[in-house]
């Protein structure tokens, strides 16, 4: 009974959307609607990339700023943990020993500066003595 | 974001930068501690700090305290080979030349010769003592934050 009701109905359907279809072809399209159509969907795609595009963005900003913190790291950890230079290692451990050698370096320093003086302090006491033998000259002489 | 990520490469630059630039010697020298016939010191401004407790407060001349107080390093190159000596020699020359020391005193004995230069830079002076003697050659680097008058009171007894 179902079934035939069911048929009964699709014949009955049949009229009626070619009615809806021929009332749809009646109504007017108004002028341009299809570029404005066109207009919006594009807008509207543009608008969709962009917003996937903008995690992508941060994803960049993330990437590039962790990047430069590794690369700045692991350069401050090459430096850090290279094997030293002997050079600048200390050649004493035991300060006692480390303060005899700066004073006695100092010592040398400060020796060898004063023999210095001495040496300039002689030529000026001679080079004195030297201008008042000129000028007692020069004042026999006058 | 942008702000944070751009102050903490510049902070991390900064302290890295700073790590590098904290040598305090004079980094030509630094290859002579690997040579064979050459003694090579080195005293850095942390033992220094442990020994100015330890030195006499003044010795006639000096006063050590003050002066361990003011250095950063010490190097002390000795050598009795022949071809290192040329080689320190003209190091000495090389460094004196290009960094503009300045030649405080010239002392020439019989047996030896004695130059003592000079630099004040912006982040530490230098003074230079090379000592050439008959059997040896010997170069002293101080390296700290004193002045020419720190040097001046040295020669005052």
């Amino acid at each position: 009974m179902e079934k035939i009701d069911i048929n009964n109905q699709d014949i009955n359907i049949l009229p009626l959307e070619g009615e809806l279809k021929g009332a749809l072809e009646r109504i007017p399209v108004p002028e341009g609607l299809e570029e404005r159509l066109t207009a919006k969907i594009d807008e509207w795609d543009a608008a969709s990339r962009t917003v996937a595009l903008r995690p992508k963005h941060n994803a960049r900003k993330y990437i590039a700023f962790a990047a430069s913190f590794i690369l700045v790291c692991g350069i401050g950890l090459y430096f850090a943990l290279a094997p030293t230079n002997k050079g600048t290692i200390d050649t004493y451990d035991d300060p006692q020993l480390a303060c005899l050698e700066a004073q006695n370096a100092l010592q040398l320093l400060a020796t060898n500066l004063n023999k210095g003086m001495a040496q300039y302090e002689a030529v000026n006491a001679k080079s004195r003595q030297a201008e008042e033998i000129l000028n007692k000259q020069l004042t026999k002489l006058n | 974001m942008r702000k944070i990520f751009s102050r903490t490469l510049i902070c991390t630059l900064i302290m890295l930068l700073s790590s590098l630039t904290a040598n305090a010697q004079v980094e030509e020298f630094e290859k002579y501690s690997d040579m064979k016939n050459v003694t090579y010191v080195y005293i850095s401004k942390a033992m220094l700090t442990l020994a100015k407790g330890l030195t006499a407060p003044s010795v006639p001349g000096m006063d050590m305290k003050n002066a361990f107080g003011k250095l950063n390093a010490i190097q002390i190159i000795t050598t009795e080979s022949k071809a290192t000596r040329t080689k320190l020699k003209a190091e000495v020359a090389d460094v004196v030349k290009r960094d503009k020391y300045e030649m405080l005193m010239q002392v020439d004995e019989d047996d030896s010769k004695v130059r003592i230069y000079f630099k004040d830079g912006k982040k530490q002076a230098v003074i230079l003592m090379s000592t050439d003697e008959s059997d040896e050659t010997s170069v002293i680097v101080f390296t700290g934050t004193f002045k020419i008058e720190d040097i001046q009171k040295m020669t005052e007894k």
